[in-house]
This record gives C-alpha cells, sequence and structure tokens, in this order.
C-alpha cells in the first residue's frame, strides 16, 4: 500500500465504514510506516476532541422571548378574506357554530379542571386550586375552568375563572382583565361577548 | 420517525400554543448550540434560533410529515446560519476572511460555566482551539462538522439536510477533520509545515 491511499481507509473508519476498504493492509501499512501512523493517532485525537465539544447553554429567557413574538397565525388572514367576501353568511355560521359548541362543551363536560396557558410549567397545582406561585409570571391569557385561581406571582395578560374563584392580593398582578364566570346563562354571554369582540369591524361594517 | 414529534407537530398545526411551546423546549439546546458553532458567538446565535422557531411557527403547515422533523428544522437552522455568516461577510474579501487565523471579531470566549469540573476531559484550550478551527472552515464544511460532531447526526440524516449525496457529505467531514487535525497539531508540534492546506 502506498502512503497517498491511506487517508480515505483512516476517515473510512472513523465514520465506522471500513467495509471495502482494504483496512488489513492499512493496519499492516502503519506499522511500518511512522508518518501515517502519526497521522492516523492525530485524527482519532481530533475526532475525540470534535465529540467532546462541550453543549454550550441556551440564555433562560429563549422561550419568553420567542412566545413574546410570535405573529398572528395566518389562518386568521383566510378567515379575514372570507369574512370580507361574505359578511353575514360568515358570522351567522361561526356564531351558530360557535354558540352549539360551547353550549355542548357546557352541557358534556365533567367538573375536570381545565386549565388553558401557554406556560403551564410555572403553574401549581393542588386538587381544584391552581396556584400561580410567588416570583412566577405568566406570559399571555390564563383560563381556569371548575377550579380556583390563586395569584401570588404575576399574570401578563386575561384571566378567567369558569366556575371558581379568583383570590389575589391586589390587582396589579394582573396585566389584563380578570373575568368569573358561574353559572350557565353567564357562560353563554360570555361566549357571546367574546364572539361579538372577534367579530364587529366586519359585522358592523367596518 | 419520532411519534413525540408527529403528536406534537399535528397539535401545533392546529394552533395549540402549548404543543408548540414543548417542540421549542425539546429543540431549543439543539438549535442554539448548531448555530452558536456556526456563528461563534451567543448574541447571533440566540438571533438565529429565534428567527429559526419564528419560521417553524409560521410554515408549520408545509411541513410534510413524510420527512423527520429534525430534519426540517436543521435545515432551517443551518440555512439561517449560513445567510448571516454571508450577510456579515459583505465586509470582509473572501482572502482576508480565509487567511486571517487570528482577530476575526466575531469570536467571543467560550462561557466556562458550561461545563463542571469533573466533565472536562478535554481542557478549555482544547475546546477554544477546536471551537476557532470550525470557524475557520468554509460554511459549507462548516455545516457538515457542526451537524456531525454538535449534533451527533448520522451521515444519512446530514445528506438529507444539506440536500447532498452521501459520498459528498464524506468527502467534506474528511476534508473538515484534516483541517482541523492539521490546525491542532500545528499548535503542539513544529514538525513538517509544508505549507497551508489546501480546500478545494
Ligand atoms: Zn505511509
Amino acid at each position: 500500500m502506498k502512503c497517498h491511499e491511506t487517508e480515505s481507509i483512516m476517515h473510512a473508519y472513523l465514520d465506522d465504514d471500513i467495509d471495502g476498504y482494504p483496512y488489513q493492509e492499512f493496519l499492516e501499512h502503519i506499522k511500518t510506516c511512522h508518518k501515517c501512523k502519526k497521522h492516523f493517532e492525530e485524527l482519532k485525537i481530533t475526532e475525540r476532541l470534535l465529540k467532546q465539544l462541550p453543549m454550550v447553554s441556551t440564555p433562560p429567557d429563549f422561550v419568553q422571548k420567542l412566545m413574546q413574538q410570535l405573529p398572528q397565525k395566518e389562518s386568521k388572514t383566510r378567515i379575514k378574506r372570507w369574512l370580507v367576501k361574505y359578511p353575514v353568511v360568515v358570522a351567522a355560521s361561526i356564531f351558530l357554530l360557535l354558540f352549539s359548541i360551547s353550549l355542548v362543551t357546557y352541557m358534556e363536560q365533567d367538573n375536570e379542571l381545565k386549565i388553558v396557558t401557554t406556560d403551564q410549567a410555572k403553574l401549581i397545582v393542588k386538587g381544584n386550586e391552581v396556584i400561580v406561585p410567588e416570583g412566577k409570571k405568566i406570559i399571555g391569557d390564563l383560563i381556569i375552568e371548575n377550579g380556583n385561581l390563586k395569584i401570588n406571582g404575576e399574570v401578563k395578560g386575561n384571566v378567567t375563572v369558569i366556575n371558581g374563584d379568583i383570590l389575589m392580593a391586589n390587582a396589579s398582578q394582573v396585566d389584563g382583565h380578570t373575568k368569573q364566570i358561574d353559572r350557565l346563562y353567564e357562560w353563554i354571554w360570555y361566549n357571546l361577548k367574546n364572539l361579538w369582540t372577534k367579530i364587529p369591524p366586519y359585522f358592523i361594517g367596518g | 420517525m419520532n411519534f413525540v414529534d408527529n403528536k406534537l407537530i399535528r397539535k401545533a398545526k392546529a394552533g395549540d400554543m402549548q404543543a408548540f411551546a414543548e417542540l421549542v423546549y425539546q429543540y431549543k439546546d439543539k438549535i442554539f448550540n448548531l448555530a452558536y458553532r456556526m456563528l461563534g458567538n451567543t448574541q447571533e446565535a440566540e438571533d438565529v434560533s429565534q428567527e429559526t422557531f419564528l419560521r417553524v411557527y409560521s410554515n408549520i403547515d408545509r411541513y410534510d410529515e413524510k420527512y423527520k422533523f429534525s430534519t426540517w428544522i436543521y435545515k432551517i437552522a443551518t440555512n439561517l446560519s449560513i445567510d448571516r455568516i454571508r450577510k456579515r461577510r459583505t465586509t470582509y474579501s473572501l482572502d482576508d476572511y480565509w487567511n486571517e487565523e487570528e482577530g476575526l471579531d466575531w469570536y467571543t470566549r467560550l462561557p466556562n460555566q458550561s461545563i463542571g469540573p469533573e466533565e472536562s476531559i478535554i481542557s478549555n484550550e482544547e475546546i477554544n482551539q477546536v471551537h476557532k478551527a470550525i470557524l475557520n472552515l468554509p460554511e459549507k464544511y462548516r455545516v457538515i462538522m457542526t451537524l456531525r460532531y454538535v449534533e451527533d447526526l448520522s451521515i444519512k440524516e446530514i445528506s438529507e439536510i444539506v440536500n447532498l449525496p452521501i459520498s459528498t457529505v464524506k468527502t467534506r467531514l474528511l476534508r473538515g477533520r484534516e483541517y482541523i487535525r492539521k490546525e491542532i497539531s500545528n499548535k503542539y508540534t513544529t514538525v513538517d509545515r509544508s505549507g497551508k492546506y489546501e480546500m478545494s
């Protein structure tokens, strides 16, 4: 074997892919060839160093920063186009659809605790009580169904509690609206209001 | 194929923010480290990683589940990293960039706290050398080396990410390793430095 033939075998060895290469012949060659033996040793050290390159840590506020930057979903613009074309039909059907869905969900729901948030990891759940711990900040809206919410930390968003109570030391802990909904008709009213606040520019001809 | 990924992706496609956040948690360190080794500093690495996830978020409808999610996200991250390198280079000439061994002003020191004493089988000096040597590679080699050694991916997956045949990936790995080998051994030994290693 000639010296210039050894390099590809060395790399094939590192890639764990020596099938088809004259590996035994190569081993014989480096027994007597100092230059190729040294080359091979250096490559193995290089490989080891490369594999031991440590992971660096991602900035701790990475996810929070990202979630704040997220744009509105594109599907909403598609709905907008529809709304502009057929405002009344779309509004009426959305209304009926949402209304029946929420009514059915309301009728069918058990009393299971439900939490809707993008920041669930920060919440503590004890029985049917959900706690925003002291020093924690929830980014985004928080909806609790069938449970009480105790805010010791902060919420940057709207808080809605359905079938439960909100407990907090002072109003400044929530950086948005708080709503508490207890009975069926209020639940329906809540969904209606939600619908109005989402549709008005098109429905009322804006 | 990763089932956890697919379940999450289906939820994220349907607009489930919790599922999207979960995907971010699963991939943020991988993407950040990839960008960090490609770009050499944490600020640009963070920008590129944020941009990667924003692209994932706004293009998730176009993600085809026939392919691995990791292949898709790595494709986005490597393309954005390369774009960033190329934009940055408009102020440098190509020769300056390649010949200058030291004094590339975007080098930053590695945060030492990222490795505990018991894990540091490799010294800080060695880490720094390998880190710099990778950054000195032209980006078509740097991408391959980073995917292989930082992300620990198979040659097959790398070839899918960069859209090149396996044989080309192997050739680039060979040249990348040879370059780094020479950089490292030049630092320790003074034997026959027969001229600069040529990349082609
Ligand atoms: Zn030889």
